[in-house]
């Protein structure tokens, strides 16, 4: 953590500064919207929004070069993509009578595609593994600034649904029954998982943001009881992981994004060894057993 | 008896695609005040589209449902609904506290927009919780209790709003004997003291025969049968296969049978 405290402090350093904040704010709203896709288990869906994103991303940039609308930023055209797939997926899940998993499929590859797409058509060069990998040096202040915003804008709305939104994770016959209309309250969670993700583009980047979401409630899941601590663990470990992650990155030279996933990744496998020790070493004990 | 039905359902049908066969065809019947009514039938035989068409969860494609003289869907705070306990996922980390105090969530009251529980919310979690002897649970997971005393945690949570019909999908079907006395002395005060209309799904019959005043068989069509004429023909007929009866009327000692 004194690693934080320089980084923070150094002048030189700005741009780790920025990277360094903006990842501590979105580990708000990643460990409580984490909290939630994970207890609903639907990771799959926030793969298929983030997926999607870069369908966006390459759409701003493309209409942004062509018709030279500078205001329309990749990000902007990221927060278009993801809420458009997430209510493309609530709005089929409800109505249509399709498989959920074939749709996700084709909204994550349509998504990819599309945006490849459109980055080749954008006149000059364009790497888009910053956008698929993350690319610490590229956050801003403003990003700072509007990434702190929108983590205290999803983490209030969360804040005030709180009950609600843990009844309908729990039990959606139940307040169908009782007059409640669960699927306000999805399509609520979807939002607040599309906002998320965009977030994180920037640090993790698109393929690895599903991780994110996904590791330290689940790490989280297995300390803790109930929801509520489960979610305070999931944002303190998403605190911890982008500290250590970027610390790890900026001393051995390796990508950000990555070792912030790694790190993530070691201690989940950890945890779950450790909680599970006793099965694991009883598994191990009769395999010999067997043997001789 | 009211003479007026809380729920009545005139010619009703429904199937679940257009062009199959409907699950359910031709469907009359009417619940009045203060009955306890079970649903016998196979699997697959339309009781939990019953139940759904009741709450409103599901329109008919022929027919009326009225419930408390309105369309279904509209009184969702009058009913109380124990699914089985079974449907849950079992790494869901949720006390039970907070799945008792759900049930108050669906009672209009001003500012329960955002659905934030108040004082005396907490109060009637406890007060349902020991009527059904959970209370020592309250701040354990619920994951982490046993199938019949998630039974018990969620009868709670159907009896926290007071509701005027109370519809529980097979209470016995995971529970050992003693909870079940437990429940049926519980069913008949509720029925008795608090004026409770009760609608079960089941398979048990001899939990059935109890205390239920009217049996509904459903398969397809409905029919229905009061308890006192419920014999093994019947039986059989509802489940369209010979079914093994276990006499519960009678006792087996060392010297043989006794009545």
């Amino acid at each position: 953590m004194n690693f934080a405290l320089q980084i923070l402090t150094d002048p030189n350093l700005v741009f780790l500064k920025y990277s360094l904040l903006a990842g501590i704010f979105s580990s708000f709203a990643f460990g409580i919207t984490g909290s939630y896709i994970v207890v609903r288990r639907i990771s799959y869906i926030a793969g298929a929004i983030s997926h999607s994103v870069l369908g966006g991303i390459g759409f701003a940039l493309f209409i942004s070069a062509k018709f030279n609308i500078p205001w329309l930023t990749p990000y902007s055209g990221a927060v278009a993509a993801s809420i458009s797939a997430a209510v493309l997926i609530w709005f089929a899940e409800k109505y249509s009578k399709e498989r959920l998993d074939s749709l996700l499929g084709a909204v994550w590859a349509i998504g990819m595609a599309g945006g490849i797409i459109f980055i080749s058509l954008t006149p000059g060069y364009i790497d888009p593994m910053s956008y698929l990998f993350g690319n610490i040096l590229m956050v801003t202040k403003t990003d700072v600034i509007v990434i702190a915003l929108f983590s205290f804008l999803i983490c209030f709305v969360a804040f005030l649904f709180q009950n609600k939104l843990i009844a309908a994770s729990f039990d959606e016959e139940f307040l169908e029954i009782r007059g409640i209309r669960t699927d306000i309250y999805k399509l609520m969670l979807l939002i607040m998982t599309a906002l998320t993700i965009v977030l994180m583009i920037r640090i993790v980047g698109i393929i690895m943001i599903i991780a994110m979401l996904t590791l330290p409630p689940a790490t989280a899941s297995r300390l803790s009881r109930n929801f509520f601590s489960m979610s305070i663990i999931s944002v303190a470990l998403s605190v911890f992981f982008v500290i250590s992650g970027i610390g790890i990155s900026f001393k051995y030279d390796l990508p950000g994004g990555p070792a912030i996933i790694i790190t993530a990744g070691i201690i989940y496998f950890s945890v779950l060894f450790f909680s599970s020790k006793n099965f694991v070493i009883r598994f191990f004990v009769n395999l010999l057993k067997n043997k001789h | 008896m009211d003479k007026e039905p809380i729920i009545k359902f005139k010619d009703v049908s429904f199937s679940y695609f257009t062009n199959s066969s409907p699950v359910l065809e031709n469907i009359n019947f009417e619940i009045f005040s203060n009955e306890i009514v079970c649903i016998v039938g196979p699997n697959g035989g339309g009781k939990t589209t019953l139940i759904k068409l009741i709450a409103g969860i599901l329109k008919p494609d022929k027919g009326k449902i009225k419930v408390f003289g309105s369309s279904p869907g509209e009184n969702g705070a009058k009913l109380g609904y124990m699914p089985q306990s079974v449907h849950y996922d079992n790494s869901f980390p949720i006390s039970v506290k907070d799945v008792v105090l759900m049930g108050i969530l669906g009672n209009k009251k001003p500012g329960s927009v955002f659905g934030w529980y108040s004082k005396n919310d907490k109060k009637k979690c406890e007060e349902a919780l020991s009527k059904v002897k959970m209370e020592k649970f309250i701040k354990k997971p619920f994951y982490a209790l046993s199938g019949g005393q998630k039974q018990r945690v969620l009868i709670a949570r159907a009896l926290i709003a007071d509701p005027e019909i109370l519809i529980l999908d097979e209470p016995t079907s995971n529970v050992d004997s003693e909870t079940e006395d437990h429940f049926i002395s519980l069913l008949r005060e509720l029925n008795n003291k608090n004026n409770k209309t009760i609608i079960m799904v089941s398979h048990d019959m001899g939990f059935v025969s109890e205390i239920v005043s009217t049996v509904f068989c459903v398969n397809k069509s409905l029919v229905i049968h009061p308890t006192n004429i419920l014999s093994g023909e019947i039986i059989q007929e509802i489940y369209n296969c010979s079914m093994q009866m276990v006499r519960h009327d009678h006792r087996c000692s060392a010297k043989g049978h006794a009545k």
